[in-house]
């Protein structure tokens, strides 16, 4: 029909008229485009956009990381002990560490490179200073 | 145990100083006194000692830190210069080298205060912060006790 250019107009009209398929109602086409659309939406899987991703995974974790950082326990400086608190075992301690040859970056109050005597006397004055030591 | 002699040196220390009256020399406005601090390890050796010296005495001031009984505590303890006006004095002092000679045993001195002070009848010690260990740098209740020095 399409290839006749010597079809009357008004025949071609009617003609074509008969072979279009009935419209769909506006309304029902309009259900139609919703419900197409509900199905879909619900088979996509969840959007993670990066912000979103930024928003509820890292920014909490990096905050609860510099909270439990702040609150981490700091020990004693020169508490090589171990027990929580600068006293008079620690410098023996570290005299003996001193007396047995031994060295060790903790035992190294001085930070000279070597754990001798000065370092428990280093320590000693520590613990009896009115500002550092301890009550 | 650590309670027990601290309570004890509370209570010995005004009576001490009280009956101390022989220890002390001099007239006027400030007298002079001693105390010694004496620690009994029993049977064992003494490695470490620390205690902290307060006196709410008034015009109380340190005029020397001596070591005790000649040995391994034959040095004087270590304490801060500062506190030697008084009121609140720490003192430490672990064992010294093997040429110190062996560390003692039994009841020992390991310090000996001279003080000032203005009110020698208001003269009060109180101990606190004891720390005692053996040779091994084990923490021990060893028992400490103040006794104003004859």
């Amino acid at each position: 029909m399409d290839d006749r250019d010597d079809l009357p107009e008004a025949l071609r009209a009617e003609l074509e008229a008969l072979v279009r398929p009935p419209a769909v109602p506006d309304d029902r086409d309009a259900a139609i485009r919703a419900r197409l659309d509900e199905a879909f939406e619900a088979a996509r899987p969840p959007r993670t956009s990066r912000l979103r991703l930024l928003k509820r995974v890292w920014l909490p974790a990096a905050v609860a990381a510099l909270v439990l950082f702040w609150l981490r326990p700091r020990g004693v400086a020169g508490d090589v002990d171990g027990s929580g608190t600068l006293d008079v075992l620690d410098a023996y301690a570290v005299a003996l560490r001193a007396r047995s040859g031994a060295g060790g970056e903790p035992w190294d109050i001085d930070e000279d490179g070597s754990v001798t005597e000065a370092d428990a006397r280093v320590l000693l004055a520590r613990i009896v200073s009115l500002d550092g030591g301890p009550g | 145990m650590r309670r027990a002699w601290t309570v004890l040196g509370l209570l010995l220390i005004p009576v001490l100083a009280g009956l101390g009256g022989l220890a002390r020399t001099g007239a006027g406005p400030e007298t002079f006194g001693a105390l010694e601090v004496w620690i009994d390890t029993g049977s064992e050796r003494l490695g470490a000692w620390q205690l902290e010296l307060t006196s709410p005495a008034d015009g109380l001031r340190y005029s020397a830190v001596e070591g005790g009984e000649p040995g391994a505590f034959g040095e004087a303890p270590a304490y801060d210069p500062a506190a030697l006006r008084g009121g609140r004095l720490i003192l430490a002092a672990y064992a010294g080298p093997e040429e110190a000679g062996e560390p003692p045993a039994g009841r020992v001195r390991v310090a000996r205060l001279h003080y000032l002070v203005a009110d020698a009848d208001a003269i009060e010690f109180a101990v606190s912060g004891v720390v005692t260990a053996d040779t091994s740098g084990r923490r021990r209740d060893f028992e400490v006790t103040l006794v104003e020095s004859p």
